[in-house]
């Protein structure tokens, strides 16, 4: 009997009630009547946030509540579509970069830069060496662990993202010589410096906290693994550096990312059980399973032929687009990635990636598509 | 003797209030009118600033622009934006033009993208140059690299002729791609090819061609004996000044500010690099200018930055 088991990536977009609670804005109807909505379809016994909602003047504590309401609305919510994997949509982080920086020393935030349209982050600059403040995760862990009715994976932003999305203007000072062969090759020495610090200083120590305190799945995001390409063996390095002396499950999410760039380096990459990966944003939207049918899945042929030992994170649903995915077309990217990898057992259904830019409302269905096209591909394979 | 002077070129980052309303009517939490009141707003304040640092030319921050190639693709018939797409070694993505028919501009359309600057004859603009734009496009109508290059230097001399009749002076085509992946002599060949086919509508625009992301020698040395533009730009955070042929038969930009590293550059540094690049290019003017877009860097960073520029370029007036 196969069975796919699911999992969602990470984010997802706060309440308006969440995000006004913590600029200190006023709450309006709307925003009662959205949490009393939500609490009803979840079946959360929701009255008790109604009440701090309405409260006139919140103090720090009201406030704390309000955040961990917000996390179990959004571990309901996942929990609601039967992934079999939930966490609660990164409710208590303000965002996976912003918020791993803003607990480390050696970071001051330079200001708001494009990724593209009208999606900015708040980028950082390095200007010292890298040190935990204090863990970024725990408390979230434990307040999921309390009420979580499924096995949980916990997102961690990795070490490479980490220094990718971070302006240096630490490691590199030295190296700042205009024009000179010399001060191009000491770059590429103090890059290399400053990415394994953060593994070594900021990452390494925070999975060790969370390994402490309970966790078993911890999913290392690295949107910018490939980024820069000559750069791959850095980041297979900075993973391994990471979870150095540690025992558990770690794997890896990558996303709108040149997935050939990874070969073969990644065959050097120790103890990493999954890559989760973004696909459909690349995928046609026409249901097939034959050749040629799911050209965003072609690039998997290259984990069955460089051997990758890991199972496949298989992103069916665009997080950029409000088009809603049939569980049919989720159903035929399954199968075909069944088939290229051979074994059902690799292949985890999953959404591209984290769903913040999406409403609740289409997050919701399309996580209930992965987990509808999951079933109708075992339905299938199970004949 | 060389001549100094200082612009910026490419994407201009947008202010801290600008990225606020943009959200907001993501969010519909503000209009489309405040957001173009926002624009305008942005684009007076980095006119007045080129302005105030006696820019030698001055450009519109292309701060409507949600990438470097969407207007021209939304002003064109037969050609869509697709796939959102990593723009090279940057945590920024772009929209992979998409070619699926015959190509047509519709110029109208392209008029809100290029808001008409004063005076003419310091009017800059910078565009997508064609090779680049080729590379990273996907042409559904054909498996020739040469077809694709054709058909998209036809469509950018459409839009240089546009930019000809508002009264435009100077077109910088911005190339980052064969620096950034190298480029065999074939592809260099079509490469000269696309830019002798944009010469014929050139008329009195001063054309210039910014090579950055990469290596710019191993392609400077293939124009070192032509002279195909006017101006060749030159990333001097990835090319050694000393790997560079001397005396370029072509007036020079120097990226010499960081478009991607907040790390402000050291002023004494730039005079002295300046005084090298002198001595060994020996051009008739050398443009003081950011390497890449500086729209990798926060608003305020990117001002500091083109202030840099403008003060050391004017120290050498002095």
């Amino acid at each position: 009997m196969k069975h796919f088991i699911t999992h969602e990536i990470g984010s997802l977009a706060k309440p308006e009630w969440r995000v006004k609670v913590a600029n200190n804005k006023p709450i309006t109807q709307k925003d009662i009547d959205d949490a009393t909505a939500w609490g009803k379809r979840l079946k959360i016994e929701y009255e008790p946030l109604i009440k701090l909602l309405k409260k006139k003047t919140l103090s720090p504590k009201d406030k704390e509540a309000v955040l961990e309401w917000a996390s179990i609305y959004g571990l309901r919510m996942v929990e609601s579509t039967g992934l079999d994997y939930v966490y609660d949509g990164e409710q208590q982080r303000s965002e996976m970069y912003q918020h791993a920086v803003n607990l480390s020393e050696g970071f001051v935030f330079r200001g708001l830069v494009r990724a593209f349209d009208y999606r900015y982050y708040r980028k950082a600059a390095c200007v010292g060496t890298p040190k935990l403040k204090k863990p970024w995760h725990v408390d979230e862990l434990k307040i999921l662990q309390k009420i979580a009715n499924k096995p949980i994976k916990v997102p961690i932003t990795g070490a490479y993202t980490i220094a990718a999305w971070s302006f240096d203007e630490y490691y590199g000072k030295k190296a700042t010589e205009l024009g000179s062969t010399k001060a191009l090759a000491g770059i590429e020495k103090a890059r290399r410096k400053f990415i394994l610090d953060v593994a070594k200083y900021l990452i390494r120590p925070n999975i060790k906290s969370l390994i402490e305190n309970g966790a078993e799945w911890i999913q290392i995001d690295e949107p910018a693994a490939t980024t820069i390409p000559s750069e791959v063996p850095l980041f297979v390095e900075s993973f391994n550096e990471s979870i150095k002396g540690l025992k558990g499950e770690f794997s890896v999410h990558i996303c709108f990312s040149d997935y050939s760039l990874l070969f073969p380096h990644i065959q050097k990459m120790e103890n990493c059980s999954q890559y989760a990966l973004e696909f459909s944003n690349r995928d046609k939207k026409t249901l097939g399973t034959k050749e040629g049918d799911r050209p965003g899945y072609e690039v998997l042929k290259m984990f069955k032929k460089y051997k990758i030992p890991a199972r496949i994170g298989l992103g069916i649903s665009d997080i950029h687009s409000d088009y809603l995915e049939s569980a049919e077309l989720v159903r035929d990217r399954i199968l075909y990635a069944t088939k290229i990898m051979g074994d059902p057992s690799l292949i985890n259904p999953t959404v591209d990636c984290g769903l913040r830019t999406r409403t609740w409302d289409v997050s919701y269905k399309k996580m209930l598509a992965t987990v509808e096209g999951a079933r109708l591909a075992e339905k299938e394979l199970n004949k | 003797m060389t001549k100094i002077a200082s612009f910026i070129h490419g994407v201009y980052p947008r202010s801290t209030e600008l990225v606020q309303v943009s959200r907001d009517v993501l969010r519909k939490r503000r209009t489309v009118t405040e957001l173009k009141k926002q624009q305008q707003d942005d684009f007076a304040k980095l006119v007045q600033l080129q302005k105030s640092l006696d820019f030698a030319y001055v450009e519109d921050g292309l701060l409507t622009w949600q990438d470097v190639f969407r207007p021209i693709v939304e002003a064109t018939d037969g050609i869509e934006s697709e796939t959102l797409t990593r723009w090279f070694d940057n945590n920024s993505f772009f929209r992979q033009p998409r070619i699926t028919g015959k190509l047509r501009l519709h110029e109208e359309k392209l008029d809100e993208f290029f808001p008409k600057l004063s005076p003419a004859s310091k009017w800059k603009v910078t565009l997508p140059s064609p090779f680049t734009f080729a590379k990273l496009t996907d042409d559904t109508t054909t498996a020739s690299f040469e077809k694709t290059l054709g058909e998209i230097t036809k469509l950018l001399a459409q839009v240089v002729k546009y930019l000809d009749k508002k009264g435009v002076s100077y077109v910088q085509f911005n190339e980052p791609y064969i620096p950034y992946t190298g480029a065999a002599k074939a592809e260099l060949a079509l490469f000269h090819k696309s830019f002798t086919e944009l010469n014929r509508v050139k008329g009195n625009l001063t054309f210039a061609i910014h090579f950055y992301f990469g290596d710019a020698a191993p392609v400077v040395k293939s124009l070192a004996k032509t002279q195909l533009v006017d101006v060749i730009g030159i990333d001097f955070y990835k090319t050694s000044l000393s790997s560079l042929p001397k005396k370029l038969p072509y007036d020079i930009i120097a990226g010499i500010v960081d478009g991607r590293n907040s790390l402000m550059e050291n002023k004494t540094a730039l005079k002295k690099f300046v005084g090298q690049a002198v001595k060994h290019l020996q051009p008739k003017t050398l443009y003081l200018s950011n390497n890449s877009d500086l729209e990798l860097l926060p608003e305020s960073v990117a001002r500091e930055k083109a202030a840099l520029l403008g003060e050391v370029g004017n120290s050498f007036k002095k």
